[in-house]
C-alpha cells in the first residue's frame, strides 16, 4: 500500500456540551399585572464547566384581544430569578392617554377625525438571541417572563413559546464583547 | 530554555457537525389562499449521526398592504411535510368583519364610534427557535410555509426569509436534547 502523507491541521474551537429546550405552555397574565409573570416552565441546567456560555434562544407570539389605550407589555429572559434581558413597549410604547375622551383631535394610535377609538386584536411575533456566562456550575434556572407595563393594562397572552438553552465550553476561545 | 509545565484540561462535549443557509427569495400569496404556501426554497440536510439534533432558526418580514378587515396570517416550519411550529393569527388575530359596513360600533381592530374604518400596510418581523430531532440519516426538508387564515383575507408578501439549520451531533459525552 502506497503512503499516504498526512497533513496535520489543527482547529481550535468550543464544544457544545449541553442542549436543553422547552416548547413552553400558553399563558395568559391578567390585565394589570405589572409584575413579571412566568410563561410557560422554566429549564434547568446545571454547567458542567465554570466557564461556558450559556446561549439562550427564544421564540413566540404574543397578543391582546380587548379593548383599551394602554396596551404596552413587556417580555424578558431571567436567570436564576435576575432579569437578564428585556424587550419592552411591545404592542406600540406609551399611548396618548386619550382615548374615549373627546371627538377628533389624537388617539392613542390613530390620528384625525377619529371618534372615540381604541385598538384591539393585536398580535406579534416576539423573540430574541442571549448569552449568559454564571462563572460557577450551580444550577441556572431560565425563564421567560411577560407583564404589563401600565397599571391598567390588559390581559396579556403568549403563546407557541419555545426556549433553547445551550452550554458552550469556552475551551481555547472566550465569548468576548465584541 | 526553561521547560514550559503543560496543564491537560479535557473537555467533553459534542461537534457542531453541518450548517447551511439559505437567503429566501421574497414570496407571496393572492388574497383567499388559505393553503399553507412554501416561502422561498427548501433547505435540505441529511444527518450525519443518528441520533443528532437539528437547530433550526429563522427570520422574516410579513406584510400586508391591502385594505380590508380579514388581515391574519399563519407561518409555520415544516420538516419533510409535516408541521413542527406554528406562528398564528399574526398581523392581528380573528378579525371581527365590521369594517365599511356602518357607523359606529366595532369596526375591525378599531372599537366604539368609529366611522369606515381599517388598517393597511402593516408589516412585522417575524421568526422563530426550533429544534428537531429525527432520529436516522435520512435526508431532512425543511421549509418555511405561510397562509391567508381567512377565506376573504387579503393578499401577503414574506420578504427577507433566512433560514439556518445546525447539526449537532448528540452522542458524545452523553449529550442529548432534552425537554427540560
Amino acid at each position: 500500500m502506497a503512503l499516504t502523507k498526512v497533513t496535520k491541521h489543527i482547529v481550535h474551537g468550543s464544544l457544545l456540551v449541553q442542549f436543553k429546550y422547552a416548547d413552553l405552555s400558553d399563558t395568559s397574565i391578567t390585565s394589570n399585572t405589572q409584575t413579571y409573570q412566568v410563561v410557560g416552565s422554566a429549564i434547568t441546567m446545571t454547567p458542567q464547566y465554570g466557564d461556558s456560555i450559556l446561549e439562550c434562544t427564544f421564540s413566540a407570539s404574543y397578543e391582546h384581544d380587548q379593548t383599551g389605550s394602554d396596551s404596552q407589555y413587556a417580555i424578558s429572559l431571567f436567570v436564576n430569578g435576575i432579569e437578564e434581558y428585556e424587550h419592552t413597549q411591545l404592542g406600540g410604547g406609551p399611548t396618548g392617554g386619550n382615548s374615549f375622551t373627546q371627538h377628533g383631535g389624537e388617539h392613542d394610535r390613530v390620528y384625525s377625525n377619529i371618534f372615540h377609538s381604541s385598538f384591539r386584536d393585536t398580535k406579534q411575533s416576539v423573540g430574541w438571541v442571549h448569552n449568559h456566562t454564571p462563572g460557577n456550575t450551580n444550577a441556572q434556572v431560565v425563564d421567560v417572563r411577560g407583564r404589563s407595563m401600565d397599571n391598567n393594562g390588559w390581559q396579556l397572552y403568549v403563546r407557541e413559546g419555545f426556549l433553547i438553552v445551550k452550554e458552550l465550553s469556552m475551551g481555547v476561545n472566550s465569548g468576548s464583547q465584541n | 530554555m526553561p521547560l514550559t509545565k503543560i496543564t491537560k484540561k479535557s473537555i467533553k462535549g459534542s461537534l457542531l457537525l453541518q450548517y447551511k443557509y439559505i437567503d429566501l427569495s421574497d414570496s407571496s400569496l393572492t388574497s383567499n389562499t388559505q393553503g399553507f404556501t412554501r416561502h422561498g426554497e427548501v433547505l435540505e440536510l441529511t444527518p450525519l449521526v443518528g441520533d443528532s439534533i437539528l437547530e433550526v432558526t429563522f427570520s422574516a418580514n410579513i406584510r400586508q398592504g391591502s385594505t380590508g378587515d380579514d388581515d391574519q396570517y399563519e407561518f409555520a416550519l415544516y420538516i419533510n411535510g409535516e408541521q413542527e411550529y406554528l406562528e398564528s393569527q399574526l398581523l392581528g388575530g380573528q378579525a371581527s368583519g365590521n369594517a365599511y359596513s356602518v357607523h359606529g360600533g366595532e369596526h375591525d381592530r378599531v372599537t366604539a364610534h368609529v366611522q369606515y374604518a381599517s388598517f393597511a400596510e402593516k408589516i412585522q418581523n417575524v421568526g422563530l427557535v426550533h429544534c428537531h430531532q429525527p432520529g436516522n440519516t435520512n435526508k431532512q426538508e425543511i421549509e418555511i410555509r405561510f397562509r391567508c387564515v381567512d377565506s376573504n383575507s387579503k393578499s401577503v408578501h414574506m420578504s427577507e426569509g433566512f433560514l439556518i439549520a445546525k447539526e449537532m451531533g448528540a452522542d458524545n459525552a452523553g449529550l442529548s436534547g432534552t425537554l427540560n
